[in-house]
């Protein structure tokens, strides 16, 4: 308890300790109450007057024999009286805790006066004790400052604001709210003026967060103490003065929404106030929770994507053949992989889904499947790629393809055969390091149209020296940080000069001509390559 | 209609046109869903049938591109409808060459062929090959 408020609690005659209570004290108890020149009062929890003192008799111009049963509530100004009354009603559960209530007074003569009360409820006596004092020249009224209201700068300045602009006085009472605040919340000017802030629009919710610095605020703090100290209610004391916070508030349709606010506050004139800039969040709060799911999913799509790649390359006698795919943070669609054919023939398959994401990986552990099985009995690239796109038409989400590179070396005849569904096109790289062949596309991807035929290309000899190289649009998309694309030139010259080198040395030689290339290790799209030298 | 800083839309009959305005690589994840969501759902409730995508102003052409446009062909498929393609840039045609999708769509060098070559009668699937 503070200094002034045990103080007051005493002049009151209730005392913190019965200690301290004088040996036959009621009647000198009773001088304070009648010689103070403060304005004293004794109530019921309802209002009603029980007692008050002379100064209070002299002011309202009524003995106190006429005031008794009659509700003080009666001598406050209609104005103030619903939100002296809402006041009251709240103070009679803070047992023991001194509020402050400020509104106005009807006088004797007629006038009104500006009165600062403070008020302590005692339960036991279903009573609360007030000490008034007229404040007269203070704004007690709730209404715009006047130096809000005559400055056309700082209103428009407000009133264009795209954030919501709350000034309050410094019983966090609303005195201005720019249009932005009343889009955001739902309530007009009007109704929202003299609400509490605290009450209304942050429903009372305890503001958890870092310590302040300590205003003194008219005896009141205005902050000094970690958030969950008792501060009376109605006060900006609860408001994080100083610092940006995200919290939930509520609309007057009783909605939640999570918004930042930064609290500031100012004296003017001997009088306190304080400003909050609060913005809407939800649409930053939703982007991130998306961003989060998508992350978990995409982090799914890695692992399985990892987990389908093949252990190993295959060891196929004069031939040196590798594959990788490095993986994009926000991939995941890419695939490679080996099959085992009949009569001793390898299969080398490049594939590529449309999309990012869990549902794309998901499709590629389907392909990989459908291949190896189609694979173990058919010989003919085409026919397993036309088998697998009547499959995948009819299984795939209505915006997904698949370009895929099916490629059958026969070690015996050493002749490369395949088919290539809409997929990027591979190149057979001669010993001299001119290209022998193209190997083009012979059809538009898979999953587009359940009745489309992949024919087989015609098949190329391989010679000794060759590397095929099988690409990704990964690699030839991928752009350098002035927008140039990596393009199949770019590849094909790699490859061509390190091609005396061992197949898996190629391939990371290509990867590393990529990341240098974009300036990153972080690309936008899978980088997937299959490298095939005969020896 | 579905306009966004990287498209626009204009309707001729019951044409919707697709102007690319920029550079569609800038997007990423669900910014590109959303943005080709909206284009599809230009098709919606709307006494729309045929599709001409106009690409005279992309700076890009790509995978993406690719996605955009098999999303938009299916939209209109499932309309009965056609598509066609228009000021498609060098590296565009060589990648729906490449592709084949050529062959599937149509792919006109102005716009005004790409509106002629839509007809008004209801759509006829391109045949594969």
């Amino acid at each position: 308890m503070r200094v002034d408020e045990a103080v007051q609690r005493k002049n009151l005659g209730v005392w913190a300790d019965p200690v301290d209570s004088p040996p036959d004290g009621s009647h000198r108890l009773e001088r304070f109450f009648e010689l103070s020149t403060e304005l004293c009062f004794v109530a019921g929890f309802d209002g009603t007057c029980r007692h008050i003192n002379p100064a209070l008799q002299r002011m309202l111009g009524c003995a106190e024999e006429e005031c008794l049963s009659r509700c003080l509530l009666d001598f406050v100004h209609p104005e103030d009286r619903q939100a002296s009354r809402r006041f009251l009603d709240r103070t009679a559960t803070e047992e023991g805790s001194a509020v402050v209530l400020e509104n106005r007074c009807l006088t004797a003569d007629g006038s009104t006066r500006p009165i600062s009360w403070t008020i302590v409820p005692i339960a036991e006596e279903q009573a609360l004790y007030g000490m008034g004092r007229d404040v007269t020249g203070r704004d007690v009224t709730g209404r715009e400052p006047s130096f809000v209201a005559s400055d056309e700068k700082l209103r428009t300045i407000s009133d264009s604001a795209l954030d919501a602009v709350v000034m309050m006085d410094q019983f966090g009472r609303v005195v201005h709210w720019n249009p932005a605040a009343e889009k955001m919340f739902g309530y007009d000017q009007e109704e929202i003026h003299g609400q509490s802030v605290h009450e209304t629009l942050l429903s009372n919710q305890e503001l958890h967060g870092q310590e302040l610095h300590g205003q003194e605020l008219h005896g009141q703090e205005l902050h000094s103490a970690p958030l969950g100290s008792k501060t009376p209610p109605g006060t900006i004391a609860k408001l994080n003065v100083g610092h940006v916070i995200q919290l939930n508030a509520l609309r007057k349709d009783g909605s939640e929404f999570p918004v930042e606010m930064a609290v500031s506050c100012f004296q003017v004139d001997g009088q306190w106030w304080a400003t909050a800039i609060i913005r809407d969040i939800t649409d930053r709060k939703r982007a991130e929770r998306q961003l989060h799911e998508r992350k978990v999913q995409l982090l799914a799509a890695q692992r399985i994507q990892r987990h389908l790649l093949p252990s190993g390359d295959p060891e196929v006698q004069g031939f040196d053949i590798a594959g990788a795919t490095y993986p994009a943070e926000f991939a995941a669609g890419d695939h490679f992989d080996y099959l085992t054919m009949p009569g001793d023939g390898v299969g080398v398959v490049v594939s590529d889904v449309s999309g990012h994401g869990f549902a794309p990986a998901l499709l590629v552990a389907s392909i990989q499947t459908l291949l190896q099985k189609l694979a173990e009995t058919n010989n003919d690239v085409g026919d397993i790629l036309t088998e697998a796109n009547a499959f995948l038409a009819g299984e795939t989400e209505d915006d997904r393809f698949v370009t895929a590179f099916l490629g059958r070396i026969d070690p015996v005849s050493r002749s490369f055969s395949y088919a290539s569904a809409g997929h990027p096109t591979g190149y057979v790289i001669g010993a001299d390091g001119e290209i022998r062949a193209n190997l083009e596309s012979t059809a538009f991807p898979l999953a587009v149209l359940p009745d489309t035929v992949i024919p087989k290309a015609t098949s190329v000899v391989l010679e000794s020296g060759d590397t095929v190289i099988l690409l990704s649009d990964g690699v030839l998309e991928c752009r350098s940080p002035e927008e140039q694309p990596f393009g199949s030139r770019r590849a094909i010259d790699l490859v061509r000069d390190h091609r005396d080198r061992s197949a898996r040395e190629i391939i990371d030689r290509l990867y590393r001509g990529v990341c240098e290339f974009v300036g990153s290790e972080s690309l936008w799209d899978d980088v997937t390559a299959i490298v095939v030298k005969v020896e | 209609m579905g306009d966004s800083r990287l498209f626009r839309t204009e309707i001729r009959g019951d044409t919707l046109v697709v102007v690319a305005l920029g550079n569609i690589s800038s997007l990423a994840g669900n910014d590109a869903d959303e943005a080709f969501d909206k284009m599809t759902l230009s098709l919606e409730g709307q006494e729309l049938k045929n599709v001409v995508i106009d690409l005279g102003h992309a700076e890009y052409f790509g995978t993406l591109m690719i996605e955009l446009l098999h999303r938009l062909w299916r939209a209109v498929r499932d309309h009965a409808g056609r598509m066609a393609i228009c000021n498609v840039s060098d590296l565009g045609r060589e990648i729906l060459n490449v592709s084949k999708l050529d062959h599937l769509w149509e792919i006109c060098p102005s716009r005004e062929e790409a509106l002629g070559a839509i007809d008004h009668r209801p759509g006829k699937l391109p045949q594969s090959r």
